[in-house]
């Protein structure tokens, strides 16, 4: 060790004696946050619809989109504060947001979303964000019915488990990109899988924001994010990312249903995934600065996870223009994993799969939305929205929803669990009260490890054959720990988003076969 | 190579247990100083990676350098750090932590001494990446600022992290 670094070692002894002697006899608990609400007022607004009252350092108020069956298991985490402490956030605008499947998450919860107005000292926080930018679900119709499917459902899942890379460091061998193809990936999203074979013109049109996020800026994409992208395109991940053969069991609009290429019995693919590593990378380098920059702005922060710059500083623009690069690669993720897939789905069935559209569930994006709350007649201003753990929800005739969807409204799609059944939803006029979003899912009830010390993997995938649903997974803790009983029932969440009118039921979708991560 | 036994230090003071945290893991770390809980993030994260933390040798070291606003800060960035060695084919069983160094900062308050940045300069023990050898019980995503806190008092240094799966 040289002079200075042993004057360093000396200086940093002697602050951690001072504070183990400021704490000595003191019960010090860890992981206290400075601000704390451990019991979040929760004001009745109607039977779907509650506030979290504006108090303390909260510059708005919170309002959560729940019914009284959902009460309990909000209450079961802390997901309540972070609503309240997303709230302190610098130029949030409108209330601060929770869909009803809101659960405890980083920062910001899980199924929250807020608004940040750049005239009004705004932020772009990438924890409203989370690390798997982009992450999201495509969802294909096929020309296929059940009854030809039946006596291939293994070999078809089979197939998709070998077509579509998953878990822990899988790599599409087929799909080695260079750096200056990633650089393509990055700037261009779903334009450069269109040029590239991987993508049809009706994949770009049903895909939200046409699969390319404005303003990407490859160059502010680190080396390590680059590194971690590189062999990952056209891979599922792990945790909770899948691919879910299903079928439509149950109709809810006819109208609607048609619009959207839905028919009784049909078989359809979901596939839920993100980002990767490229953009845990952005994540991570970005909090690190954001982490200096709310410092330097002076931003007081109740959770660190929360940390920001104001819109329009070099943080925020850096931040935004690798995020979008983020959001790009996630498009062109899904995008190639479909490209396999329908390989599949022609080899053994010869059908044909369609996009019938493609959501981000993590995204901050400029927006324009009248402020909920707002007197009746406001006008639309220019947002950042961060949705974190939702789903963009624009009704009929909103310029954002595709030409084909344009006289019922953007399709919505919310994943369940792998037991029972998934919606698809098209958004609704009462979405104005939520930023345009709407629930991601079904959220979450029991901890992985509860979930495991419930539950073995044989005894989950016996229980789902038994029903006739055909699992594969990269791992079998995956498997254990993403069991139908982890999750809250997804038609009680998918009730409260109808109930409300963010957005209305069109189908429901029975899973069959599932590709775990 | 040297026997990896013969570097390794006696006793084993850091210790960690993990505790659920919804849809992820976070982890309680201890250690007899703060460079000691460092150590014990090294072999926690193994430990939930693998599950099986014996199956990955001391076959090799390699430098590491992490920075970190203060304590809780450099705590998640080595986290971090490990995530992306990890994805670049290297696991850490033990880190050997060489120093923590403080940069000169301004006075944040009478007294309080310099505010400046940490940097943590360790050689991380491990060895490469086999998928045959080295189970995969959790991937991990990343390692968050969520909760994250360090405490130190007359019983020595205790962390929390929680982990994003």
């Amino acid at each position: 060790m040289s002079r200075k670094q042993r004057k360093r070692r000396e200086q940093l002894d002697r602050k951690q004696a001072r504070k183990r002697k400021e704490r000595q006899g003191t019960d010090v608990e860890l992981a206290e946050p400075p601000y704390k609400v451990h019991q979040v007022p929760l004001e009745r607004i109607s039977d779907t619809c509650w506030r979290v009252p504006r108090r303390g350092p909260m510059h708005v108020e919170g309002r959560v989109f729940a019914d009284e069956s959902l009460l309990p298991d909000l209450r079961s985490d802390r997901c309540l504060e972070q609503v309240a402490n997303v709230a302190t956030l610098p130029g949030i605008t409108g209330p601060s947001l929770a869909m009803p499947d809101i659960h405890w998450g980083y920062g910001f919860p899980i199924g929250g979303v807020a608004a940040f107005d750049p005239d009004a000292g705004g932020v772009v926080s990438p924890g409203g964000v989370g690390y798997d930018i982009n992450c999201g679900v495509r969802f294909l119709t096929s020309d296929v019915s059940e009854g030809d499917l039946k006596s291939r459902l293994p070999e078809l899942t089979n197939a998709l488990f070998e077509a579509i890379p998953a878990g822990v460091g899988s790599r599409r061998k087929e799909l080695t990109l260079d750096r200056r193809e990633l650089q393509g990936v990055l700037s261009d999203g779903l334009n450069w899988a269109q040029e590239k074979g991987y993508a049809t013109a009706n994949d770009v049109a049903c895909v939200e924001e046409r699969g390319r996020i404005e303003g990407a800026d490859p160059s502010l994409v680190s080396d390590r994010a680059r590194q971690r992208g590189l062999p990952q395109l056209g891979t599922l991940g792990s945790g909770n990312h899948f691919a879910e053969i299903g079928v439509v069991d149950e109709v809810f609009c006819e109208a609607t249903a048609e619009a959207y290429g839905l028919r009784l019995g049909q078989v359809t693919l979901m596939i839920h995934s993100g980002s990767r590593g490229l953009g845990h990378q952005v994540c991570t380098d970005s909090l690190q600065t954001m982490l200096r920059a709310a410092k330097r702005y002076g931003i007081p922060l109740v959770d660190r996870q929360l940390c920001c710059a104001p819109i329009g500083s070099e943080e925020a623009d850096h931040y935004l223009a690798a995020m979008a690069a983020a959001a790009n690669y996630a498009f062109v993720n899904r995008q190639v994993m479909t490209h396999w897939a329908r390989d599949v789905f022609r080899r053994l069935l010869k059908a044909e799969l369609r996009t019938l559209y493609d959501v981000c569930h993590n995204i901050a994006k400029f927006e324009d939305h009248v402020v909920p709350g707002a007197p009746e007649g406001s006008e639309a201003k220019r947002l950042l929205v961060h949705r974190k753990g939702a789903t963009r929800a624009l009704p009929a005739l909103h310029p954002n929803v595709p030409e084909p969807y344009q006289t019922v409204g953007q399709p919505v799609i919310i994943p369940g669990d792998m037991g029972r059944y998934s919606f698809v939803l098209r958004g609704a006029p009462g979405s104005r009260a939520s930023l345009g979003s709407a629930c991601h899912g079904a959220g979450r009830l029991l901890s992985r490890s509860e979930a495991k010390r419930r539950f073995s993997a044989s005894e989950v995938q016996r229980d789902l054959e038994r029903k006739g649903i055909y699992v594969r997974g990269a791992s079998r803790e995956t498997i254990v720990e993403e069991v139908p009983a982890a999750y809250k029932d997804v038609a009680d969440v998918v009730g409260v988003v109808d109930a409300g009118g963010l957005a209305a039921r069109v189908a429901r979708i029975r899973p069959v076969g599932c590709v775990k991560g | 190579m040297s026997d990896p036994l013969e570097s390794y230090p006696a006793p084993m003071a850091p210790t960690h247990t993990f505790f659920d945290h919804t849809g992820d893991y976070g982890v309680d770390l201890r250690g007899e100083s703060y460079e000691e809980v460092l150590d014990a993030l090294a072999r926690a994260f193994v430990d939930l990676l693998t599950g099986a933390p014996e199956t990955v040798v001391e076959a090799e070291s390699r430098p590491l350098e992490v920075r970190g606003l203060d304590e809780e800060d450099l705590l998640v960035a080595l986290g971090n750090e490990l995530l992306f060695r990890f994805e670049m084919g290297f696991l850490v069983a033990r880190l050997e932590v060489l120093a923590v160094l403080q940069e000169d900062g301004a006075e944040s308050e009478p007294g309080d001494g310099p505010a400046g940045e940490l940097t943590l300069e360790a050689e991380a023990w491990g060895e490469a990446f086999d998928p045959e050898r080295h189970p995969i019980a959790r991937p991990m995503k990343a390692v968050t600022h969520h909760q994250a806190s360090v405490v130190e008092d007359a019983t020595g240094a205790r962390a929390r992290l929680v982990f994003d799966l």
